[in-house]
């Protein structure tokens, strides 16, 4: 009981010295419902590898066939090379048509706009743990702070 | 036995790694904290550059030197120029409303490329300095913006029109690099908090070198028109190692490329509609 307490506190400790000031921080996260998390299968229409954040438009189709383009909200180029991707090596799994299976935030206003949490393509391959975007990667996971910026 | 074998590993490691030929295999993008994994291990053991206090050139990482903790009293006219500043930020020190800025609805110079500015630009990401007999440049790898800073002996210009990097000149104090500068486009902002200032606003740098690795950094601003007393502060930057080869990203921010941003993601997220 009593290690359940102090880890309780821990928790609410991490989260007011690294939670806090993550979100409080510039970046566009504001706008997305960090409780809601949405898994979806689509194909790949365009991939921007681009500041200020980087962005991967893909078309989800709904059971009576209507299309819808969605948006993901990314890391930028800076940070997505900091985590060893190649624009080329994006661009190239990223390709107009695979098929691909994004799992986010959505924008509060509703719109077709997510913060990215990670993207799995056909054959197993991810942009996982974050690397690509700071949103939920799972239902239940927490988003990781802010999407980085440049200033 | 085994311990020889290793120690021969290491050499044999550190010898392949800065042979000229190794070296030249090796890239070294700034990125700081989330440095690639072979450019951080080469850069663990990159050897210490040669050290002249007088020789600033390099990669550094340090960050904005103004604390908004510590930020002056404003004047009524600086007040007013801080509440019309709606950064891409929603919560900031001294905020009459905190929560009402998202960057959709907001102001910030960035959010449309034009240029931070100084001292902004000294915020995010690192600041080459290169260094030539009359001048020093510092190139920011945000928007790879430039300053120039005279160091040949030239005085401020009397008659000076504002420019977005302002005008500044430089001289040494014994070991420590002393740089005057004023002349700064009002329309840029101190942080990205959204400090304001005045074309009138004179800047103290004062910039020494006490160790190989380290350039400390401090600096006074004088604004009467916006603040009632100097701001100051001071910050330790690191040199991105290794020296000479750790080169910076091209960071830079593409008009074109931020309005698709905006168009796509921002402004629909928000629920912003422009029509």
């Amino acid at each position: 009981m009593k290690g359940k307490v102090a880890a309780s506190l821990v928790l609410i400790v991490g989260f007011l010295i690294f939670g806090i000031p993550l979100l409080a921080h510039h970046g566009t996260a504001v706008s997305y419902n960090i409780h809601k998390v949405l898994i979806l299968k689509g194909t790949v229409a365009h991939f921007a590898f681009s500041n200020p954040h980087s962005q991967l438009y893909f078309n989800v189709t709904d059971d009576k066939g209507n299309v819808t383009q969605w948006a993901a909200e990314m890391r930028n180029p800076r940070n997505l090379q900091s985590y060893g991707h190649t624009q080329r090596e994006l661009n190239q799994k990223f390709a107009p048509g695979a098929q691909i299976t994004v799992t986010g935030n959505p924008s509060k206003s509703g719109a077709p706009v997510l913060v990215f949490g990670k993207a799995v393509l056909a054959d197993g391959w991810c942009l996982c743990n974050h690397e690509g975007g700071v949103g939920s990667d799972a239902p239940g996971a927490p988003i990781q702070g802010e999407v980085d910026e440049p200033k | 036995m085994r311990n020889r074998f290793m120690s021969f590993g290491i050499f044999f490691t550190v010898v392949l790694l800065f042979s000229s030929s190794g070296f030249a295999q090796v890239y070294f993008p700034s990125a700081g904290a989330h440095r690639e994994p072979a450019s951080a291990a080469a850069a663990k053991v990159a050897p210490i550059p040669p050290y002249d206090p007088h020789d600033l050139s390099g990669v550094w990482r340090g960050g904005g030197v103004l604390s908004d903790k510590t930020v002056p009293p404003m004047t009524p006219e600086g007040q007013k120029l801080f509440n019309a500043n709606k950064p891409s930020q929603y919560v900031r020190t001294g905020d009459p409303d905190p929560g009402k800025y998202i960057p959709a609805f907001g102001n910030d110079p960035l959010a449309k490329c034009d240029p931070l500015g100084y001292p902004r630009n000294l915020g995010g990401g690192p600041m080459e300095i290169v260094q030539t007999p009359g001048k020093i440049v510092q190139i920011f790898e945000d928007g790879r913006r430039i300053r120039e800073i005279w160091t040949d002996g030239r005085k401020l210009p009397e008659d000076l029109d504002p420019r977005w990097y302002g005008w500044a000149v430089g001289h040494w104090e014994g070991d420590t690099l002393v740089v005057e500068s004023t002349g700064y486009d009002e329309r840029t902002w101190l942080d990205s908090s959204g400090y304001p200032h005045s074309q009138d606003m004179h800047i103290v740098e004062r910039y020494s070198h006490p160790d190989a690795v380290t350039l400390q950094v401090s600096m006074t601003l004088t604004d009467p028109k916006v603040y009632t007393k100097p701001w100051s502060g001071q910050k330790a930057f690191k040199m991105e190692l290794p020296k000479g080869l750790t080169v910076l990203n091209e960071n830079y921010c593409v008009p074109s490329e931020e309005e698709s941003f905006n168009q796509h993601v921002r402004d629909p997220a928000a629920g912003k509609n422009d029509k």
